[in-house]
């Protein structure tokens, strides 16, 4: 293998190179494709985990600006070894497993909430070349992982053997249960655009990446997934003053660093699945000649998602339990699917009158269902009725002048 | 390659555990434990003759797909169904034994 | 032994064995997390036969959906049966027996049939192709069109049925 083959794509070129020298040996094709799997898998798993040091990190840096603070900077120049020393400290906590647990769910289920955060990368194509396993149902595959994640957090809540930790696990899972749903029917649009549910064919259909003709939709499934990670402003069923923190609260040690891990890299993952089915994936300038070039690509687009997300994190409030049940059943379910229904009708209508015109009507679409969407939500808002409690009208306070530093004001 | 008998077998030991468990346990819950295996061996048997019978035409054969798709939606439907009954006497009886639910009444 | 073979004995005795633990263990909370891998094995196995799409959706209905009802179901009647009663009924020496001579007498009989042993080799499907003809024939109106419409009023009929009958009447009469 040359030089230039090795710098265009070298992933593929050590996998070939590996081949070769098991075949050498004698073992059959079947058995060192089958090795072959196995070696990828196990690096790809060790290096999402090793990511997640890095984007702890990051993280925590960028909320601690947001929040207008220095985030860590003590260990290390800019504290990057922050996420080293809190790996250490988690390693060597005492494991405290509480008095009547019920070990069998209690020790399963970081495993099971980490297995099925990291069973998602193996279906993204980092590259032109290079993905784990080009699974032909994989948009199906996404929703179904979700599912295990939601029984990993059940049983968490359960084996701790504490009440409140049993009502946050049924509090997450109806969360991530009830915000599946326009997930999976938003999703539903990029399959019939790319008539394929491999994530291989989506991006090859993004000539025109699908965030210029889905933009509605692409907010759906980007309100969905931050509400199906748990992450602020849906992380009630984590944060430290709700619920005494959560279903997580008798987890010490190393098994509370399994939840930490799988959060932070869910976060990841929801990104990266963003960039691949709406983005474009690893498409941009010159990935046809240097491969190696469409992993770059992709990391950059879901760090930029990722940015958002935890923008979003460190500036909203977080919602109750009946405002986050309210937004998903009484508008994201209802507008997914009216966006869905017309989007598929249109787009099939304008069929033969050539793609461009296609996607334009599914545009317009989009926005058309936004502003309509938008208005009813504010209409609503101003129909909205504050109860006046208590028989007086109660004096409301507020400053005499906003913009001015006078201390003594109000 | 893997034969056809070999799916039947684990079919069939599949079937014949969930029919011990649906006829031998008292727990309400235990019993339809015992029934879901019973239709997930159903479905395995149906996936596997539609293998077999896609290979032997060389098409893609649509019956074994649909059955098994109407045996997954089926069972989805007499699980909640199922769950909600039990749910439901539970709170008036108090008991999940299955044994004890032999009244009409309440 | 093949690759394929090798991996078709794990999953089936994966899949055993775990329903075994289903149908024999006193805690019904493990019975149900057995029951998870028993779907889980299952899965796999619809995966071995080149039916992906029903893996996919075997994993997102029957565990991301079933399984998780059922163990609400157990949590919610928990305690209820304490765990040193015995959780047979009076008849199990029996269904054993039944069980197994139903087994011999499948076994056996389909045995005689000339296609029993019959190598499955894959089917080279390309892409979507299996997917694309299992929607193209549940909307088809000489396909099966009338069964996927009736199963969807079953599913409505069940989803109003489930939660009437759960609905807590207490509620009401309170206020």
């Amino acid at each position: 293998m040359d030089f230039f083959d090795f710098i265009s794509d070298p992933i593929l070129a050590i996998s070939k190179w590996l081949f070769e020298l098991l075949n050498g040996w004698g073992v059959t094709a079947d058995w060192s494709n089958f090795i072959l799997y196995f070696i990828g898998a196990a690096l790809l798993g060790t290096s999402a985990l090793l990511l997640t040091l890095i984007f702890i990190w990051a993280e925590r840096k960028i909320i601690g600006r947001l929040q207008d603070r220095y985030g860590p900077n003590q260990v290390g120049p800019w504290g990057i070894f922050q996420s080293v020393a809190d790996m250490v400290k988690i390693f060597i906590k005492e494991h405290i497993i509480p008095y009547g647990v019920d070990p069998v769910p209690y020790h399963l289920a970081p495993i099971i909430i980490v297995a099925s955060v990291l069973i998602v990368w193996a279906i993204i194509p980092f590259s032109n070349s290079l993905t784990e396993t080009n699974l032909n149902v994989a948009v199906i595959f996404l929703l179904a992982v979700g599912g295990i994640g939601e029984l990993g957090i059940m049983m968490a809540g359960w084996g701790s053997n504490n009440k409140y930790a049993l009502i946050s696990a049924f509090r997450a899972s109806a969360q991530m249960i009830s915000y599946e749903i326009p997930m999976a029917i938003v999703l539903l649009i990029p399959v019939l655009l790319s008539s394929s549910m491999a994530m291989d064919d989506i991006v090859n259909a993004q000539k025109m990446p699908f965030i210029l003709i889905l933009l509605f939709g692409a907010l759906i499934f980007f309100i969905a997934s931050i509400a199906e990670n748990g992450r602020a402003p849906f992380d009630l069923a984590e944060a430290e003053s709700e619920l005494v923190a959560g279903f997580n609260i008798e987890y010490s040690g190393l098994k509370f660093g399994m939840f930490y891990v799988a959060d932070f890299l869910r976060a990841f993952t929801s990104a990266l699945i963003f960039s691949t089915i709406f983005l474009g994936g690893w498409r941009g300038p010159g990935v046809e000649t240097f491969p190696i070039l469409g992993g770059l690509y992709l990391t950059l687009k879901s760090l930029v998602i990722w940015f958002l997300g935890v923008w979003i994190r460190g500036s909203f409030p977080r919602y109750r339990i009946d405002q986050m049940m309210n937004i998903n059943w009484k508008f994201l379910t209802p507008v997914s699917l009216a966006l869905f229904m017309l989007a598929i009708f249109f787009g099939k209508l304008f069929e033969n009158y050539g793609q461009n015109i296609q996607y334009l009507s599914i545009l317009i679409i989009n926005l058309g269902l936004f502003f309509i969407s938008l208005k009813l939500i504010n209409r609503k808002e101003d129909n909205l009725e504050i109860p006046e409690i208590g028989l007086r009208s109660r004096p409301v306070a507020k400053p005499d002048n906003l913009f001015s530093k006078d201390i003594s004001r109000g | 390659m893997i034969p056809l008998s070999w799916y039947l077998i684990l079919a069939a030991v599949l079937f014949l555990i969930g029919l011990y468990g649906a006829i031998v346990r008292k727990n309400a819950i235990a019993i339809l434990l015992g029934v879901e295996l019973m239709l997930n061996a159903v479905n395995v048997n149906l996936l596997a003759f539609w293998h077999y019978h896609s290979q032997l035409s060389g098409t893609i054969e649509l019956k074994g797909m649909v059955f098994t798709a109407i045996v997954i939606l089926a069972a989805a439907a007499e699980a909640a169904v199922a769950l909600a009954i039990i749910i439901s006497v539970f709170r008036s009886n108090k008991s999940i034994i299955a044994a004890d639910m032999n009244t009409l009444k309440g | 032994m093949s690759v394929q073979q090798l991996i078709f004995l794990s999953l089936a005795i994966v899949t055993i064995f775990s329903a075994i633990m289903v149908v024999s263990l006193r805690n019904l909370l493990h019975s149900a997390l057995w029951l998870v891998l028993t779907l889980l094995g299952v899965a796999s196995l619809f995966a071995l036969l080149e039916a992906s799409f029903f893996a996919a959706v075997q994993i997102l209905v029957y565990i991301g959906a079933i399984a998780i009802l059922l163990i609400f179901a157990v949590m919610l009647t928990h305690n209820i049966m304490s765990v040193s009663d015995s959780q047979t009924n009076r008849g199990w020496g029996i269904a054993i027996v039944l069980v197994s001579i139903i087994l011999i007498a499948l076994i056996s009989q389909l045995s005689t049939w000339e296609g029993f042993n019959t190598a499955l080799i894959n089917l080279n499907s390309p892409g979507q192709e299996t997917v694309l003809s299992l929607g193209k024939g549940l909307v088809d109106p000489q396909g099966y069109a009338l069964p996927f419409e009736t199963a969807s009023v079953l599913l409505l009929a069940a989803l109003l049925g489930g939660v009437y009958i759960a609905f807590d009447k207490r509620i009401e009469k309170k206020s």
